[in-house]
């Protein structure tokens, strides 16, 4: 059903998410169909980062075996950690916060990012990857460049185009930002979060009569 | 090397820092691997408890709307791997084994009730995400991109051109066939 999903994803007004909730508590088969979706996308949300910590913690006591064994070798295992390391703290994570029901959504809110995730199996350096390991540990410069050449390659795809806007509205580009923002709001499924950052984007030039204009239309 | 505050932890293992991580290994396995092997396990049990007890960590206070950490990270992490062990070993029928008699160190903390309704709940989580995991993958590899995708939050009509369907309406409907199917797979392991 579209609507759980528009549910979920923020995608309704604050009347349709009433409107939507009274029928949930009507309807016991609608809630646990409800309940189920949003246990489902968060365990797909975290499925990457969830592999990525088994394989670490898998490589780890593989490191630990080996340095115990070779106890002579045991800085080189410790650099080679390091390394490993390196190469694997990529995954960064961030609370992913639902917007309050029922009211408008605080600025503090709209920064509250989703993770970015565009490519379901990691691993290959692709720009789709290096965007999302940037964009996920708060560096907007280096996701906004990944995901522009993203873009080259994949010009339509939505997700990427409002994760470039995010980017350069926390790089100070807020008029970049909104011309990136302007085509979404016509897509019935990205309307609602091109109107919040729209807001935001206001907000941090210090507009915030036009960004009020903008989170009104959430109503 | 002194234990750190228990947040720290938890966000190493969150945000996947590995020269952390080892940390915790350093700083809590050598306890928790000498009660295992008093009770009726060996080494490679307790770093295989270990391990799980640190996802179960992770399923339950890393995500979406998850509860504030107030336990001390150690004794959690005790809490958890007793709750596994005992649990593993009641389905061998070797629960008579379990010296219960052994004190350890976080063991008396351990036994605080809200440590154990925490490391239950831990493991709760812990094992509602093995079996998410394991119903996911029994579902189509078009199911689950479409279901993927859009737990990304990716447009449908966006979904539709990747995946060569039709266009947004047979996304959904796509969807939430095979969400239901994921769901009746997922009760079914339960």
């Amino acid at each position: 059903m579209e609507k759980i999903d528009k549910y979920l994803h923020n995608r309704m007004s604050s009347e349709e998410r009433r409107a939507f909730e009274e029928q949930a508590k009507k309807n016991p088969e609608l809630a646990a169909e409800l309940a189920f979706a949003k246990k489902a996308y968060a365990h797909l949300r975290k499925q990457k980062q969830r592999q990525a910590l088994k394989k670490m913690l898998k490589e780890t006591a593989a490191t630990r075996h080996k340095t115990k064994v070779v106890s002579f070798s045991r800085r080189k295992w410790l650099s080679a950690a390091a390394s490993i390391a390196l190469l694997i703290a990529l995954f960064f994570v961030f609370k992913d916060r639902f917007l309050p029901n029922q009211q408008l959504p605080s600025y503090a809110d709209l920064e509250q990012h989703t993770p970015l995730a565009l490519t379901q199996m990691g691993g290959e350096d692709t720009y789709a990857t290096q965007a999302e390991a940037a964009f996920n540990k708060g560096d907007y410069r280096a996701a906004g460049a990944a995901l522009q050449a993203y873009l080259q390659e994949k010009p339509d795809d939505r997700l990427a185009q409002l994760y470039l806007a995010i980017s350069l509205i926390e790089t100070g580009q807020q008029e970049e930002a909104r011309k990136w923002l302007e085509p979404l709001l016509q897509s019935v499924d990205f309307k609602e979060k091109a109107i919040g950052y729209m807001a935001l984007s206001y907000h941090k030039e210090g507009k915030d009569e036009q960004a009020e204009a903008w989170l009104k239309k959430l109503q | 090397m002194g234990e750190r505050k228990p947040e720290e932890y938890l966000q190493a293992l969150c945000r996947g820092d590995n020269a952390l991580v080892k940390e915790i290994y350093v700083q809590f396995l050598p306890n928790i691997s000498r009660w295992v092997r008093k009770n009726n396990g060996s080494e490679q049990d307790a770093e295989d408890l270990f391990q799980e007890a640190l996802i179960a960590v992770f399923d339950r206070y890393c995500g979406e709307n998850s509860p504030e950490f107030t336990s001390s990270f150690g004794a959690l992490l005790f809490s958890i791997c007793r709750n596994i062990w005992y649990s593993r070993l009641s389905e061998k029928k070797r629960e008579e084994q379990i010296r219960f008699s052994e004190k350890e160190r976080y063991e008396s903390e351990a036994d605080t009730p809200d440590l154990l309704i925490q490391a239950e709940e831990a493991v709760a989580a812990h094992r509602e995400r093995e079996l998410l995991d394991q119903s996911f993958k029994q579902l189509s590899e078009l199911c689950q991109k479409v279901l993927w995708m859009m737990a990304q939050g990716k447009a449908g009509e966006d979904i539709a051109k990747e995946l060569g369907m039709n266009n947004r309406s047979t996304v959904y409907v796509r969807a939430h066939k095979c969400k239901k199917r994921w769901r009746s797979l997922f009760e079914k392991l339960r």
